[in-house]
């Protein structure tokens, strides 16, 4: 039987699968889901954890940002979506498509954030969504356990709730972490897509965050508080530490904190002058904050001051920074070719858009199952 | 026999090249054979299962790939990707799957990256019935449980 195989002459066709299920991890994840009815060794491969890992893994890294994308907030009801690419090399006439947008009843959208392709939502208030727009699958994720005191006053309970949400690798667990923003109740919450449910885990008492959103980098999120201080949250353990700041070299008060391909970033902004960007080279290591680009505003003074307050949501391998606004202002794209931002506009939208979250396509299930193999 | 700094290396079916060291060593596989045992260092080195041609465009890309010497510019990353695009495009099919064995056989990490992609870029939008031909998969599948599964997201089809 050997020797006949052997004996056979060489085809197309015998290429040995670890080969071919390397190949399969280059692939978007339209053409897996659809292509998991080509076999039942497909189908097995495709669903398990360890290949949806490597999937994931390789379309982070992609050199060409082929599976990064963006949704666009605009004035017309639905979401829409591009490849980051469309942004980067035509800005002022970007295609795009619509979302299937599993929220889209809810008036009010907060996007927490995206982790490993899984979009954490706040619609009303109080009630989550984790979003998997690649997949189409969504999960509402069970009520929070404490609501807003008395007032019914939609807009004052939204200022005062801060998320975060991130992946816990340690226990390949998502969690989401809510407490809020006000001195008589200082209770934190954390949800685990695992146990499907949430649990008090104690207090915060660190101060005033000024971020509504966690930043989320290596394992921990993160928030400006009191103005003077970056405080983290470990994911795994469920405890709260400090990270250092840089040793600025000229002060303001003015700095946002953004994470920027997973790297915790820090933008220090002067007025009328200029941005500088920070990057924390070696996480949780103080010295290594290192200053490595800054905006000035030499061509572009109005452009600047308007996105003065923007927040930065994506840095390319080219130094192109895409920034929005912190209050719906829009979006702009500074190339540092050029030292100038532009403005994006979507084809057949008249409005530029007036906000955008980024994600990877992923294969991950927002589902409390997903880790155990079909 | 080659001159120092230099290895030679052998088809499967005869052919031998004579390439700089630091240019075959670019395969894991190669490395760590020389590593190991030193006679293959001075001797001809076999690459099993890997004939003349499909060995001469491994090196052609490796050379390439190689880091450069001192005395050497270092090419820009640029001309590294106009290389690599020029060289997956006039591979015809054969070759492709054959150096994608080749790659993975001799641990050429860059190249076999490089080909994976190519091979997903050439199959992505394919229809499931067209996957199986290419890579001579059965349908294990009854079409009821084939129907079910499309069923579930008929958005990818």
């Amino acid at each position: 039987m050997k020797a006949a195989a052997i004996k056979r002459a060489p085809t197309n066709t015998n290429i040995p699968d670890e080969l071919i299920f390397e190949v399969l991890t280059y692939l978007p994840v339209k053409s897996l889901v659809r292509f998991k009815c080509v076999s039942k060794s497909w189908h097995i491969l495709i669903s398990s954890p360890q290949f949806i890992k490597n999937h994931l893994a390789k379309s982070r890294e992609n050199d060409e940002y082929a599976h990064h994308r963006v949704i666009f907030h605009t004035l017309e009801p639905n979401l829409k979506q591009c490849c980051i690419n469309s942004v980067l090399h035509a800005p002022l006439d970007i295609e795009s498509i619509d979302v299937d947008d599993p929220m889209r009843d809810h008036y009010y959208k907060g996007f927490v954030s995206s982790c490993n392709g899984l979009f954490c939502i706040v619609v009303d208030v109080e009630q989550i969504f984790l979003w998997n727009p690649a997949l189409r699958k969504s999960r509402k994720l069970p009520k929070l356990p404490i609501m807003g005191g008395k007032t019914k006053n939609l807009r004052k309970k939204r200022r005062r709730m801060v998320y975060g949400y991130g992946y816990d690798e340690l226990n390949d667990d998502y969690k989401v972490v809510y407490y809020r923003n006000c001195g008589w109740d200082s209770r934190v919450h954390v949800y685990s897509l695992k146990r499907n449910s949430w649990r008090r885990i104690g207090d915060f008492n660190k101060g005033v965050p000024s971020d509504q959103w966690g930043h989320f980098s290596n394992g921990n999120l993160h928030w400006i508080v009191n103005r003077d201080k970056i405080v983290s949250f470990d994911m795994a353990k469920e405890t709260f530490g400090e990270v250092q700041l840089p040793k600025f070299e000229e002060e303001t008060t003015d700095w946002s904190l953004e994470v920027v391909s997973g790297t915790l970033a820090l933008y220090q902004y002067f007025r009328r002058y200029r941005v500088d960007v920070w990057i924390m080279k070696e996480y949780g290591v103080g010295d290594s904050w290192t200053r490595v680009v800054f905006i000035s505003h030499s061509n572009d003074i109005n452009g600047l001051e308007r996105y003065l307050f923007c927040l930065p949501v994506f840095h390319s391998k080219n130094g192109e920074i895409l920034f929005k606004s912190a209050c719906g202002g829009g979006i702009a794209l500074y190339s540092p070719r050029t030292n100038s931002l532009t403005y994006p506009k979507i084809r057949n939208l008249t409005e530029t858009p007036w906000g955008l979250d980024m994600y990877v396509e992923s294969l991950v299930l927002p589902d409390p199952n997903r880790n155990t193999s079909e | 026999m080659a001159s120092k700094g230099n290895l030679t290396l052998k088809s499967c079916n005869g052919k031998e090249f004579i390439v700089e060291e630091k240019v075959a060593v670019m395969s894991t596989t190669i490395k760590n054979m020389v590593d190991v045992d030193d006679s293959f260092a001075q001797g001809v080195i076999p690459i099993i299962g890997v004939d003349g041609k499909i060995l001469a465009k491994l090196i052609e890309y490796c050379k390439e790939h190689a880091e450069a010497d001192e005395d050497e510019e270092v090419k820009s990353e640029e001309y590294l990707k106009k290389f690599d695009e020029k060289f997956v495009d006039e591979l015809n099919l054969n070759d492709l799957y054959d150096l994608l064995k080749a790659s993975n056989y001799l641990e050429i990490t860059k190249l076999l990256n490089l080909l994976c992609q190519k091979v997903a870029s050439m199959i992505k939008g394919k229809k499931p019935e067209e996957i199986r031909r290419i890579f001579n998969i059965k349908n294990d599948f009854t079409p009821e449980e084939e129907e079910e599964i499309n069923r579930q997201n008929p958005w990818a089809f």
